[in-house]
């Protein structure tokens, strides 16, 4: 956690222009990220039809003007559906990131003060950690039943003890700084000194894993939605639509092709911006200018 | 300066390590008084304790691995050794307060350096943030930085070494301490930063009659900043004299060596290269109490005396003790 000794400054806006001209894949990510963004929340009048609505005689269909992107075995109009799609992935992946960071950040930070607590705590989280994710998800999901709601619950459980882990070295680093220690003898308490001193410099690291949290609970999403302990059928989602196009996918590989491209190309997204962020934050790539 | 009452007085302190090989005795019954306005230089080479009496004199030693085993730190009288945590914090940063080594990370680098003084007014003088930030910028002024205003609302990283440490005094006299430790204030800067340093300490003790307890093992420093100076050697006192007295007459031969091991300017410059003298051997282990002369393996004046008792302190003349069973001659006429 070197890297977590020196942090960086927080961003004012002119420092903010500065580290997008030097980091331009914050901006390229963000880029992304902002269409399909854009895309999901004008959903209803970006030229979409019902996503759900079956028309039998247009099944199968390649792209055209009236189907931008074909339809599927149905006849939906995938193009409406992928649209649809992105709204579900967006909201597990940055509702996921938003509860195992603060869930992680809370646990973290007892953890990371309490030598008794720490021992609890991380006991249970190396156990929850041994699980792999998209066990740990199906095993939820199957107790939980599908829904979006669930979805998010179960990917937190599984995204938390990353994020908990990362702060707890933050702040076990953190304790060992000078400044802390002059804290200390400047009459602080440890309450204080901890909201003071060391919640701000979590904020670059946890900045940096929310956007890999992101990505990774949208690719899940998509996983426990293919093998359909995601979201429920009749809710269009990039994992719904690829999991029932795979028996077409010889005579119609639109269905998968879209949906598939998207979610590549939204995760690239959010990566590049994690990328970008871990850069620009990073103090020894900082210092030189 | 001797008639008046001592503002804080060690008396007896011992600071003990546990370590896997057994306790260390890393301080062994120091005892030394500061008066109000007196500054007081702890010296001796590294490890010889003297961070440690002063992390003790603050109660910051860590709490798993260290213990004050025994003696007393009295702040006008009251026990500090065995004062509550709740009570400690009170007393740091309000009646004593310290200044680090490294004023490059001793600041915190997310927090602008306006909030960072502002935060120990807001806690010990109860201080609105507004009130707050108001007078760290007459703070800054106080330590000479130019621009106050702008620089309060800056981060650490945009100012140099000799303004982090000038930030860091500014915090350390926020609430008018009676006692300021420092501990090698000036050892990470480079000399002329030193002497600016060390000019503005003086300047700050003159206007507000603060006592100091200075940290250091460069006696350059010392002679120019101390009143007293208290010599360490493997966690025990061997010599405190008036800081004239001991550069005139050095008794220990420890002392002595550590004078000999200054290098003079232009020594080498007639086509002579001596060595610098330096002090044989190595600093013992403190894993048991001394139970002879620490420093007689490295000493060329010892002898079995030496090897087999602890010398006693004994006086040398006015406030001039050392523990030495053979001090060196007085080179101005005869012992005291």
């Amino acid at each position: 956690m070197t890297d977590t000794a020196n942090p960086p400054v927080p961003a004012t806006p002119g420092r903010l222009r500065v580290m997008l001209r030097r980091h331009p894949t914050i901006l390229w990510g963000s880029g992304i990220l902002g269409l399909v963004l854009l895309l999901a929340v004008l959903a209803p009048v970006a030229f979409t039809a019902d996503p759900r609505q079956v028309f039998p005689l247009d099944r199968l269909k390649p792209p055209t003007g009236a189907h931008w992107f074909g339809t599927d075995m149905l006849g939906r109009d995938i193009y409406s559906r992928t649209v649809y799609g992105a709204r579900i992935s967006l909201i597990v992946g940055f509702s996921v990131a938003a509860c195992s960071v603060a869930a992680g950040l809370a646990i973290g930070l007892v953890a990371g003060s309490n030598r008794w607590a720490d021992a609890v705590l991380m006991r249970i989280l190396d156990g929850v950690m041994s699980i792999p994710a998209v066990l740990l998800a199906i095993a939820l999901m199957a107790v939980s039943g599908a829904g979006i709601g669930n979805v998010i619950l179960a990917l937190t459980v599984a995204e938390t003890p990353g994020v908990a882990r990362l702060v707890r070295g933050v702040v076990l680093s953190l304790r060992e700084q000078p400044f802390i220690e002059a804290a200390v003898a400047s009459g602080s308490r440890y309450g204080s000194i901890l909201l003071r001193h060391m919640l701000p410099n979590t904020v670059a690291p946890l900045l940096v894993q929310g956007t890999y949290v992101c990505a990774a609970a949208m690719l899940l999403e998509a996983v426990l939605s293919f093998i359909g302990a995601g979201t429920p059928p009749d809710v269009p989602s990039w994992g719904n639509m690829m999991a029932e196009g795979r028996a077409y996918f010889a005579i119609a590989p639109q269905i998968i092709l879209f949906p598939g491209l998207l979610l590549s190309l939204t995760v690239l997204a959010v990566n590049l911006i994690g990328d970008g962020l871990r850069d620009a934050l990073d103090p020894r790539l900082a210092r030189q200018h | 300066m001797t008639d008046t009452a001592p503002l804080l007085s060690v008396r007896n302190l011992q600071t003990r390590f546990r370590t896997d090989g057994g306790e260390v005795h890393a301080v062994d019954g120091v005892s030394f008084d500061i008066r109000p306005g007196q500054t007081v230089a702890l010296v001796g080479e590294s490890g010889c304790g003297k961070s440690v009496t002063s992390l003790s004199i603050m109660r910051l030693l860590p709490a798993r691995a260290a213990r004050i085993a025994g003696g007393e730190i009295l702040l006008n009288g009251e026990n500090l050794a065995t004062a509550t945590e709740q009570r400690m914090r009170r007393v740091r940063g309000n009646d004593i307060s310290m200044i680090f080594q490294e004023p490059m990370t001793s600041l915190n680098p997310v927090l602008t350096i306006g909030r960072q003084i502002a935060e120990t007014l807001e806690l010990h003088e109860g201080l609105t943030r507004r009130e707050a930030g108001e007078k760290a910028i007459h703070l800054l002024a106080s330590v000479q930085i130019p621009e106050p205003k702008r620089r309060a609302a800056e981060y650490p990283h945009e100012l140099s070494g000799g303004m982090r440490q000038r930030v860091m005094i500014a915090i350390a006299i926020a609430c008018s301490p009676k006692l300021l430790i420092a501990d090698e204030p000036t050892t990470a800067l480079d000399v002329t930063i030193q002497a600016q340093i060390l000019d503005l300490l003086a300047d700050l003790k003159e206007r507000t009659n603060m006592a100091m307890l200075f940290i250091t093992h460069d006696l350059g420093v010392v002679a120019e900043i101390a009143d007293h100076v208290v010599v360490m050697y493997a966690g025990r006192k061997i010599e405190e004299a008036p800081v004239a007295d001991l550069y005139a007459r050095p008794r220990h031969p420890y002392t002595a060596g550590l004078f000999g091991a200054l290098p003079v300017l232009g020594s080498s410059a007639g086509g002579q290269t001596d060595r610098l003298n330096e002090i044989p051997g190595s600093v013992p282990s403190l894993r048991s109490p001394a139970s002879h002369c620490t420093f007689a393996p490295r000493c060329p004046r010892s002898t079995d005396l030496c090897r087999a008792e602890v010398p006693p302190l004994a006086g040398q003349g006015a406030g001039h003790l050392a523990a030495c069973f053979h001090p060196e001659p007085d080179q101005k006429g005869g012992t005291a």
